[in-house]
């Protein structure tokens, strides 16, 4: 494949030298530009899920600018500039734009955004239209002709060979894996420490930049420009129907596509005339219904594909995304909860110790001064401290590179923390509305240090709302969060997630196109990533950790399957190992055991409490299989109709009679006590 | 492995096209070629495909005129003692800008053109210009008149027909001579109807008469009555407006609607065009245009004869009269073999000497050129009809009839409302505002019910009303079916044609995301777009019904009469598919599916018999829609996309699927249109335009869940 791109861009080269005339060199240079165009729109519209279907915008804001700077006619900012400057004048007004729009229009997802990059492109041509003291309004600007073809032909050349370089290298890194994040699970990246919204604007700013440079030289080409066809919904269409003839959200999809569909175009214009618009209709919808994943996928069986976006990927419809929705919890009993066997006096009493061994760790920890985590697992031998529990006694690797989380705000007060237990995560008089209804109403909750904290609660009680306002997902009304003692009331989730909470869901978020290990990998510490690390690709020490991790959570045999094709429970667990990848304080976990069969809860139990006692990582768990609870915690939380019920040791919670009138309803108290809850 | 094969292939089917696309190689007259000492090549891109296709087949009609004169007829073209047989090389631009200049370089490298012909329109000949200029080739043209072209200081560009800041000029000192003393204007805002717009400011202010205001629109206008009623309540002694033949239609429809009655009216493209009198009867009796050129004209010239010549020998090929395009080309193309004849020569710079010294008189009028390459010694004529008759009324030279001035009574179009504005205009403005509502209504509605029970967004919408509008214009044209009655009828056809597509496509996608069904729908428009133009082409048309004039409420206040019926009709309408929705088992089917897809799966609902239902009976909603629309709004192939983008902010606006939304939010966009139009002063028509854009994109970030609630909550916006 790389020999044959080689001869291909040789051929391209040495074109003109063949004796190739102008026309020739303008007809690759049109095609050339609608190469550009198309792999710019799909780095929104592929890679990130964001379809756009306004993206012409940007190539007519750089044609203008260059051609009011360039233009023979004078306006306020004078006549004549030379080419070069008014070009990337008119790339970067494109892109300051496209970062101004970009920010308002990207918090609208699916059609919603489609539509309103729609609108901003007409009214951002109408404007220019109407504007005519600058623009020349409707008459429009023309600019010195242009003469040679030859320069302007590698020009372009070079920057469409350069533009698909840097596409394909962003890719492979680590920005273009968070951009496939985003397309497959916006919220999940974000709780998953991805800033995404800076991350989507900016490479919408970059698309739009770009665009807006061959906008600027098509104009200089032209040598006119005027509003209809500087700004022509032609050149979103074909950018979508070349992408998507191509290959959605592929690299070398667009270029192949637009190349294809320049060439159909010749073809079919050639013997069809005015009918060859409507077989360009047929095909488009001939390609969507039966070449979803475009000519490229027609070569390769595997890789990113994109699937599942044409499954289910870019609407909110199918994805659990909004917390309101999280609120409704499935329907089950309680009753079935509380009939499951007691936690036993004796596994109570054993958290005592345990108890004490996390602390120890802790301190291990924080003692060793190790203040980065340990870049290869294998370096660091564990060294489990931990008593009982012998089959998890091979799992030192994940345990060495454990519990050095200490970049967190109290950082200084690390030694502090470890020795007085203060709180991991503090929630003051946390109070959350949904219109008139209070779902969380003035909660005071804590988790210690490496503490394992159960979150119970009826249905409608407000865990989850609970959890969502802890993570930052939810704005919340009144009251403070605290991390280590300092307050992240105000931070975007991914910034609570980088600091070191992550969380899982009540309904799975996994990057179910992706396969196991590239999902353990896009839940990496991303603060620590830096802005080179960004554009680098995943380094040998992450993918060691992350494989370990696999094993310890045995998903080994699964690392490359894509995750979608994953059990219930294989897919809880894979979560929880995305959850420990960033080497959290805090794993936030949102009923761990929902849909999972009895054996595997009992696998998860262990693992976590592995994890808890070797690493140092606190859990705070919403459940309803109060068992599990009861075997895992050392206190629990008691939540009903949005405030805390009660809070202390399993077992005397479950005794508390408001909390057995919470669950079972009044008058019934007494017999509810008698059973073991 | 493709990457190389496609990019191989791609100048060889380059190659390939530049022979199959050249017809005049073997329509030249093979007989006679012998007797030649050789070919002067000419080239030509013109449009055989997409907007222009109509001027463009009859800008080559018109150089082919001369082509097959010049062989036949004439013998040659004569440089020095030898013959040459022409030769012209057409390519087809599909009118668009970048197709056109990437042939004219294909027609300079390839074919080794040696002169070149213009295309039509200004825009197109702007680009092929400069590419003729800089490869130092002339371009002699006859239908690109823009000024701006003509102000680059080009060498090689020659314009034989009047220059577009001129094309109002005769007619204003005629009608100055008899008397007018004020105008206004409205024209389009595209590069053409400007210059021609700037041109009679000057032409006006030059004869003394006052400019009262000069109102902008942008192009496929569909309502001009917010300009109308503004021009009214000025009182002027004159209109001059126009752009587009569409708008010619609007304005004498909407003048009469409003009771705005000037003394003179000059609208500057369509009354010289014999459909407009056909279209509009009496109600266009007494309009003046400019014209570049009738048969009627009293030019000759030793080429051709006299005008009417032309237009027999014309006829003779074709089997049609001349429209002054054609006899514009035609007269490029002899102005060009006039200069290779006076310089003995094909050299570029010989001919270009030539050109600018030439000085003929031709059936098409005298030519000479200025220093700017245009020929200013023939004046545009003006037409009058006349009693159903355009006779030429202007310049004295070429006139066939007087003047008639002033129309009506002589009083202008001053009421008591003269020179009133601000609130005066505000019953007006809440009327038209209402009016085009009540239209936006009924429009949008199947829209909105799709998307918000269904989840498809039907891109597709707007391209439903125009095959609508297209089949109640066909009954009212061929059977004379008013429109209000076809409605049912077309609702029929319109709920069939849904049931088909739903079956045939959206039934495939409909569990499959938003963007595959998007996509989809995109493509059923783009197809439907271009067959209806295939089938009718792409002139606008237009219903008649017996429900149309306006009643006169006061002098400052009409009421369009058509309008009323349609949000009657409308207002009928959405009661009805809400009675449907809100208490019918079906209704109640609908409302549950559209809240839960699975849910209702579950409970027992065919779901995808209740989509079938859903999406026929709206396609059958918004096909009769366009019916219901077709005698107000013009009835064209490309008509869909601005309603679909209506349709969309107004849903937006309004929430998915809720009925009363659709009507709340089609009335602010009326409102704000009308509003936006009459209140601010020349530009107020394009900031209607952008206004619904603007309220789309506000309501989407601002509102996602919209104004007046709807089926379901809109899930715009990630967490």
């Amino acid at each position: 494949m790389r020999a044959v791109a080689a001869a291909l861009l040789a051929w391209l080269v040495v074109l003109p030298l063949l004796g190739a005339t102008d026309s020739t060199l303008f007809t690759m240079t049109l095609m050339l530009t609608s190469v550009a165009v198309a792999v710019n729109w799909n780095l929104t519209g592929g890679f990130t899920g964001y379809v756009d279907f306004g993206h012409a915008v940007w190539f007519g804001v750089g044609a203008y600018v260059t051609a009011i700077l360039m233009s023979l006619q004078a306006n306020a900012l004078g006549i004549g500039w030379p080419p070069v400057p008014a070009i990337l004048l008119g790339a970067l007004v494109s892109g300051l734009l496209a970062a101004l729009i970009g920010r308002a229009t990207m918090r609208l997802r699916g059609p919603y955004f489609s539509i309103a990059m729609l609108g901003t492109f007409v009214a951002v041509r109408e404007i220019v239209r109407t504007w005519g003291g600058l623009t020349g309004g409707g008459v429009g600007l023309t600019l010195p002709p242009y003469l040679n073809r030859t320069l302007f032909y590698y020009v372009e050349l070079v920057l469409v060979v350069g533009l698909v370089t840097l596409v394909w290298w962003l890719r492979r890194s680590r920005f273009g894996a968070a951009l496939v994040a985003i397309r497959e699970d916006e919220l999940g990246a974000e709780m998953r420490g991805i800033a995404t919204t800076r991350l989507k604007v900016a490479v919408f700013s970059f698309a739009g930049a770009s665009t807006g440079l061959f906008g600027g030289l098509w104009a200089y080409q032209n040598t006119f420009v005027d509003p209809d066809i500087a700004f022509t919904e032609v050149r979103t269409i074909d950018a979508i129907m070349g992408t998507l003839l191509g290959g959605l959200g592929t690299v070398a999809g667009p270029v192949l596509g637009s190349v294809a569909l320049y060439w159909l175009r010749e073809a079919l214009w050639a013997n069809l005339l005015d009918y060859h618009l409507v077989a360009q209709g047929v095909l488009l919808i001939l390609v969507v219904l039966f070449l979803p994943r475009g000519i490229v996928g027609l070569f390769d069986r595997r890789g990113w594909s994109v699937r599942r976006l044409w499954r289910s990927g870019t609407t909110q419809e199918t994805e659990p995304a909004r917390s309101t929705t999280q609120e409704t919890e499935p329907a089950r009993s309680p009753a079935g909860a509380s009939s499951t066997a007691p936690a036993s006096g004796a596994t109570e009493d054993a958290r005592i110790p345990e108890r004490g061994t996390a602390d120890a760790a802790d301190r291990t920890g924080s003692s060793a001064g190790s203040r980065r985590p340990a870049t290869s697992v294998a370096a660091v031998p564990g060294s489990p401290s931990r008593s009982g529990a012998e089959d998890l006694h091979d799992i030192g690797g994940p345990a060495g590179s454990g519990r050095v989380r200490a970049d967190s705000p109290a950082e200084v007060g690390a030694g502090d923390r470890s020795a007085t237990g203060v709180a991991a995560l503090a929630g003051t008089g946390i109070v959350k509305r949904f219109g008139g209804l209070t779902a969380v109403d003035g909660v005071d909750i804590e988790v210690g240090s490496g503490e394992m904290v159960g979150l119970i609660g009826p249905n409608g009680s407000g865990k989850t709302t609970l959890f969502d306002c802890l993570s930052r997902v939810a704005a919340i009304d009144a009251g403070s969060v605290s991390l280590e003692g300092a307050d992240i009331t105000r931070l975007r989730p991914h910034r609570v997630a980088r600091l070191g909470v992550s969380r899982t869901f009540q309904i799975i978020r996994v990057y179910r196109d992706l396969t196991v290990l590239e999902n353990m990998e896009l839940s990496i510490q991303w603060d620590r990533v830096g802005v080179r690390g960004l554009f680098g690709r995943t380094d040998a020490a992450t993918r060691a950790k992350a494989e370990e991790l696999l094993e310890f959570l045995m998903l080994g045999p699964l690392r490359d399957e894509p995750a979608g094709t994953l059990s219930g429970g294989q897919r809880r667990l894979l979560e929880i190992g995305m959850a420990l990848m960033s080497d959290p304080v805090l794993v936030l976990l949102d009923e761990a055991t929902a849909g999972v069969n009895p054996a595997l809860v009992e696998e998860i139990k262990q693992r976590l409490r592995a994890v808890n006692s070797e690493r140092g990582v606190a859990f705070l768990m919403v459940e309803h299989n109060v068992q599990f609870v009861a075997d895992l915690c050392e206190r629990v939380v008691v939540l009903d109709a949005g405030r805390k019920l009660a809070e202390g040791p399993p077992r005397q919670v479950m005794e508390d009679p408001a909390v057995i009138e919470a669950y079972f309803g009044p008058g019934r108290g007494h017999a509810g006590a008698g059973c073991e809850p | 492995m493709l990457w190389v094969l496609l990019l191989a292939w791609l100048p060889s089917a380059v190659a390939c096209s530049s022979d199959s696309g050249d017809p005049a190689n073997s329509d030249g007259p093979e007989t006679v070629s012998g007797e030649f000492a050789g070919t002067i090549r000419l080239g030509a891109a013109l449009s055989e495909t997409g907007r222009y296709s109509v001027e463009g087949r009859d800008s080559r009609q018109g150089y082919d005129t001369w082509l097959r004169w010049v062989n036949e007829m004439y013998g040659g073209i004569r440089v020095g003692d030898r013959r040459y047989r022409a030769e012209i090389v057409y390519y087809d631009d599909e009118s668009d800008a970048d197709t056109a200049g990437n042939l004219t370089q294909r027609l300079i490298d390839d074919d080794r053109v040696d002169f070149l012909l213009g295309p039509y329109s200004s825009g197109l000949t702007t680009g092929t210009s400069a590419i003729a200029e800089a490869n130092n080739v002339l371009m002699v043209e006859g239908n690109g008149t823009s000024d701006t072209m003509f102000e680059r200081g080009f060498q090689n560009l020659f314009l034989v027909a009047t220059i577009a800041s001129d094309y109002t000029r005769s007619g204003i000192e005629a009608l100055a001579a008899a008397g007018a003393r004020s105008a206004v204007i409205a024209h389009e805002d595209t590069s053409f109807a400007t210059a021609v717009a700037q041109g009679a400011v000057r032409h006006l202010e030059a004869q003394g008469i006052e400019v009262l205001a000069v109102e902008t629109y942008p192009k496929d206008i569909q309502d001009t009555s917010a300009i109308m009623t503004k021009f009214r309540d000025l009182g002027p002694d004159l209109f001059v407006g126009g752009g587009h033949y569409n708008d010619a239609v609007l304005f004498v429809n909407s003048a009469k609607e409003l009771g705005f009655e000037p003394d003179g009216m000059l609208i500057t493209v369509g009354p010289s065009n014999p459909k407009l009198v056909a279209e509009l009867g009496a109600d266009v009796d007494g309009v003046l245009g400019p014209t570049q050129w009738e048969p009627s004209m009293e030019y000759a010239g030793p080429y051709f004869g006299s005008a009417a010549d032309y237009a027999g020998y014309y006829e003779s090929l074709w089997g049609e009269p001349p429209v002054y395009q054609a006899a514009s080309a035609t007269a490029a193309a002899l102005a060009l073999h006039l200069a290779i004849e006076a310089a003995g020569t094909v050299g570029t710079d010989a001919v270009r000497a030539a050109l600018r010294g030439l000085s003929a008189d031709t059936f098409y009028g005298p030519i000479s050129f200025d220093d700017r390459g245009v020929n200013v010694s023939k004046p545009m004529g003006m037409v009058q009809v006349q009693d159903g008759e355009i006779l030429v009324v202007a310049p004295q030279a070429a006139a066939t009839a007087s003047l008639r001035y002033p129309l009506g009574d002589g009083s202008g179009g001053a009421g008591p409302g003269r020179g009133s504005s601000g609130l005066g205009q505000l019953p007006q403005a809440i009327v038209n505002g209402i009016a085009l509502g009540g239209m936006y209504a009924v429009l949008v509605l199947g829209f909105s019910v799709i998307w918000g029970v269904m989840g498809v967004i039907n891109f597709a919408h707007g391209e439903f009303v125009m095959v609508g509008a297209y089949l109640a214009w066909l009954g009212n044209d061929v059977w004379g079916i008013d429109p209000f009655v076809s409605v049912p009828l077309v609702f029929v056809v319109m709920t069939a044609f849904g049931y088909g597509v739903q079956r045939l496509l959206v039934d495939r996608v409909i569990d499959r995301p938003h963007l595959v069904s998007l996509l989809v729908m995109f493509g059923v428009a783009i197809i439907l777009q271009n067959a209806m133009k295939l089938i009718f082409s792409a002139d606008f048309r237009r219903s008649s019904t017996a429900l149309d004039g306006s009643w006169r409420i006061t002098e400052g206040l009409t009421v369009p009469v058509t309008k009323f019926w349609i949000l009657v009709v409308a207002l009928g309408v959405l009661g009805g598919l809400s009675l449907l929705l809100s208490r019918s088992r079906l209704g109640k089917g609908i409302r549950a599916a559209a809240q839960n897809r699975e849910a209702a799966r579950i409970v027992g609902i065919d779901v995808s018999k209740v989509y079938l239902i859903v999406f026929a009976l709206c396609i059958g909603i918004t096909g009769a829609a366009g019916a219901l629309v077709s005698p107000v709004l013009a009835v064209q192939p490309f008509q869909g996309p601005p309603l679909t983008l209506k349709a969309f902010a107004i849903t937006a606006m309004a929430g998915l699927g809720s009925i009363r939304g659709a009507l709340g939010g089609a009335m602010v966009l009326g409102l704000v249109e009308a509003g936006l139009a009459i209140y601010v002063e020349g530009v107020g028509t394009n900031l209607a335009v952008v206004a619904s854009f603007v309220i789309l994109v506000a309501a989407l970030v601002l509102r996602p869940q919209g104004l007046f609630g709807g089926l379901r909550p809109v899930d715009a916006t990630a967490a």
